[in-house]
């Protein structure tokens, strides 16, 4: 259904498009029943919209960290790796988590392991560590699902 | 030149300008994983300007929606490779560049 509506949204209502479309939107939706079975979604609009403008704002910010970092005489790089313990279930909260780290200021994914991230940052500083669980914490709101405590069992 | 016209040409400033930074950052980073930073968010941003200095062209909803659904699925398929090369990289031992090598 959801698929049917972005096929709709790029090609218009131009009836031939369906030739391709129609097949496609039903391996696609095939696929993704087979890939994530029974998966329920519960997820709150407030949360979502909060969500969204965060996102934003963070999308901009790291814009804007990784244009100053480029348009310095010299680069102000201390890069490194760094693990993140996974607080969320796993199923669409931990997909949008994984996600939208990468598109935040000097975070990018480079390893999921069931319960940890591998992350790479631009700068290594306690900045990033608050970062990503802002980001967990703002995630599980869309979700309406409530956290872990720090370092407890997940 | 109307109104909206103005304020379109307005966005595509600061979507030029990430994209000349993210180019930037792509050529002078010193390793393979600060410069999927590079691409992932400056161009992401810059792309974000792009799309709503051409939403405010739009000729109906539909554009704008097309244009909107755009932005979303080039930033899911921008994530995903980032993480993908991520991954590959980390699989076959590239070490992160540090400040203390030479």
């Amino acid at each position: 259904m959801l698929l049917a509506m972005v096929w709709l949204g790029f090609t218009g209502r131009d009836v031939s498009s369906w030739i391709a479309g129609a097949p496609a939107v039903l391996v696609a939706a095939w696929i993704s029943a087979r890939l994530w079975p029974g998966v329920r979604w519960r997820w709150s609009p407030g949360g979502a919209l909060a969500f969204a403008a965060y996102f934003v704002r963070e999308s901009c910010r790291g814009g804007w960290d990784v244009a100053r970092r480029a348009l310095s005489p010299r680069p102000d790089l201390s890069p490194g790796l760094i693990s993140h313990p996974l607080r969320l279930p796993v199923g669409p909260a931990r997909h949008l988590f994984c996600g939208t780290v990468s598109l935040l200021p000097g975070t990018a994914v480079v390893g999921i392991t069931p319960d940890r991230i591998q992350v790479h940052v631009l700068d290594q500083s306690a900045r990033v560590q608050a970062d990503l669980r802002e980001l967990e914490r703002r995630v599980a709101a869309v979700f309406g699902i409530t956290l872990p405590a720090e370092g407890g069992a997940p | 030149m109307s109104f909206l016209d103005f304020l379109s040409a307005l966005l595509l400033v600061p979507a030029l300008f990430f994209f000349v930074a993210g180019t930037v950052a792509l050529l002078r980073f010193p390793d393979l994983y600060s410069r999927l930073h590079a691409l992932t968010k400056a161009d992401n941003v810059g792309l974000g300007f792009a799309v709503l200095a051409l939403m405010l062209r739009a000729e109906n909803g539909v554009e704008v929606f097309k244009l909107a659904l755009i932005w979303g699925l080039v930033l899911a398929a921008s994530s995903t490779v980032c993480f993908l090369i991520g991954q590959e990289a980390v699989r076959r031992g590239l070490k992160p560049w540090t400040r203390q090598s030479p």
